[in-house]
């Protein structure tokens, strides 16, 4: 989930939605508030390293250390992982275009 | 690159054998039933705002969340919308707003015609960093929308400080965090952050990520509030374009008041608190599935939305009736609890007497 302050609605010149008018310009400044990356560091940190299971409907307790064992796994062999996502890149280029 | 065989990528075994599913929304057989029944009897939508199914559903979640007022919306984003128009938000009001939420937290706020001011994240749990919030406030601000982020609840003692002292309303959007009580009021203060726990988990049956609040209709609950509460119910009424706004009968939440049935959440099987999210789902549920509710059930949760729905209350100051109503807006689908008595606040970050700020507005 990106921070809202690095999505167009939030860095276009023009507002989403104009119902009425451009509400920016009654706001402080009259002038519509963009963001650029880096206006919130923090949250851009957050997230950059924030990861979010589904919410599952199953019950999930009895395989919760499954999970950390999966991902504690993922860690150790994220060499290999790497690896064989450059081969696989390798092997089938993405189409340019 | 023998060395690899174990990685389950390439057929070694997988250390999570049996995946839990992710059936969402989980739809049992009573609901299908009991708006099967609803249609049958035509209950279908409507006329008044308080009726049926829906006005049950609203008394069951107020004597749930022990409040006064509940407003059921169609979605937590329609709860939302409903909040910031029931504030009486001025063009050009601003809106303190987390920027690390999901998008539905601040869109309603354009459709207000408000502006979203966006404040940056607490680097531990991603929420609105109340320490960021007070140089983004002008003399254009008029209330401030936090979201407590996957079951971790804001620093709601530093928001309400500041939207005191500021004369701020608040509006929290609790959809995840639905359900959800602090746990006590010494605790609260002592570890400086609060735990946050869905009501179904202390009763012994949901967890966090699966909780049925997050599938609930939005509500609204507004404290001393009728305005407030006549305001947001408005919204969803005579005009026909937001229709979809106000929760109307058939829908397949409205069963049995959801509230009650959270904490019956089974420890096994489909969560059974949470209903579908748009009329199209009794339909599917009745196995009456055309292709709208076939692309509706493929449709794919959006990111960061577990809920999808959000809920919403208000909370507003108790006493001083010559006082702008609306000083204080708690929203969120969280709130809730132990029959409201805790919710995510604690007493002494909720004041209740009239000293609270006049505010300005």
């Amino acid at each position: 989930m990106p921070p809202l302050h690095t999505t167009p609605i939030f860095q276009d010149e023009r507002p989403p939605l104009i119902s009425h008018g451009v509400p920016e310009t009654l706001a402080s400044g009259a002038e519509r508030r963009t963001y650029e990356p880096g206006s919130f560091p923090s949250s851009e940190a957050y997230a950059a390293r924030v990861l979010a299971l589904p919410a599952y409907t199953d019950p999930v307790r009895d395989v919760l250390d499954s999970f950390v064992a999966a991902f504690a796994k993922v860690a150790e062999r994220a060499d290999d992982l790497h690896r064989y996502a450059a081969e696989r890149a390798a092997a089938s280029p993405v189409r340019a275009g | 690159m023998s060395g690899r065989r174990d990685l389950a990528l390439l057929g070694g075994d997988p250390v999570v054998p049996n995946a839990p599913s992710v059936r969402w929304p989980p739809v049992t057989e009573d609901d299908a039933r009991l708006v099967a029944d609803m249609a049958l009897a035509g209950e279908l939508s409507y006329y008044g705002r308080r009726e049926g199914h829906v006005r049950e559903l609203e008394d069951k979640f107020n004597a749930y969340l022990g409040t006064r007022y509940a407003l059921a919306t169609s979605s937590g984003t329609a709860a939302l919308h409903s909040a910031y128009f029931g504030l009486g938000l001025e063009p050009g009001s601003e809106v303190l707003a987390p920027t690390y939420t999901f998008l539905a937290t601040v869109m309603p706020l354009f459709v207000v015609n408000a502006v979203p001011v966006l404040v940056d994240a607490d680097p531990t749990t991603g929420n609105i960093d109340p320490g960021d919030l007070e140089r983004h406030v002008t003399d254009r601000t008029r209330a401030i929308v936090v979201t407590h982020l996957w079951g971790n609840p804001v620093d709601m003692p530093a928001i309400m400080e500041i939207a005191r002292r500021r004369g701020l309303m608040v509006v929290e959007d609790c959809s995840h965090a639905h359900g959800a009580t602090c746990d006590g009021r010494a605790s609260w203060h002592v570890r400086g952050r609060r735990r946050l726990q869905p009501a179904g988990q202390e009763a012994g049956g949901g967890r966090p990520g699966r909780h049925p609040g997050h599938r609930q209709p939005g509500a609204l609950r507004a404290r001393r509030a009728a305005g407030t509460l006549q305001r947001a119910g408005i919204r969803g009424r005579p005009q026909r374009d937001l229709r979809p706004v106000r929760v109307h009968g058939l829908r397949p939440e409205l069963p049995d008041a959801r509230p009650g049935r959270r904490d019956r959440q089974p420890a096994d099987g489909p969560a059974g608190g949470i209903r579908g999210r748009a009329a199209a789902q009794p339909r599917a549920s009745l196995g009456a599935a055309g292709p709208r509710a076939r692309h509706r059930a493929s449709w794919p949760e959006p990111p960061g939305q577990p809920a999808g729905v959000l809920q919403l209350q208000a909370d507003v100051p108790r006493r001083g009736p010559r006082r702008a109503p609306d000083r204080r807006v708690r929203g969120g689908a969280a709130g809730g609890g132990r029959a409201g008595r805790a919710g995510i606040r604690c007493r002494r970050c909720t004041p209740r007497r009239s000293s609270r700020t006049s505010g300005r507005r």
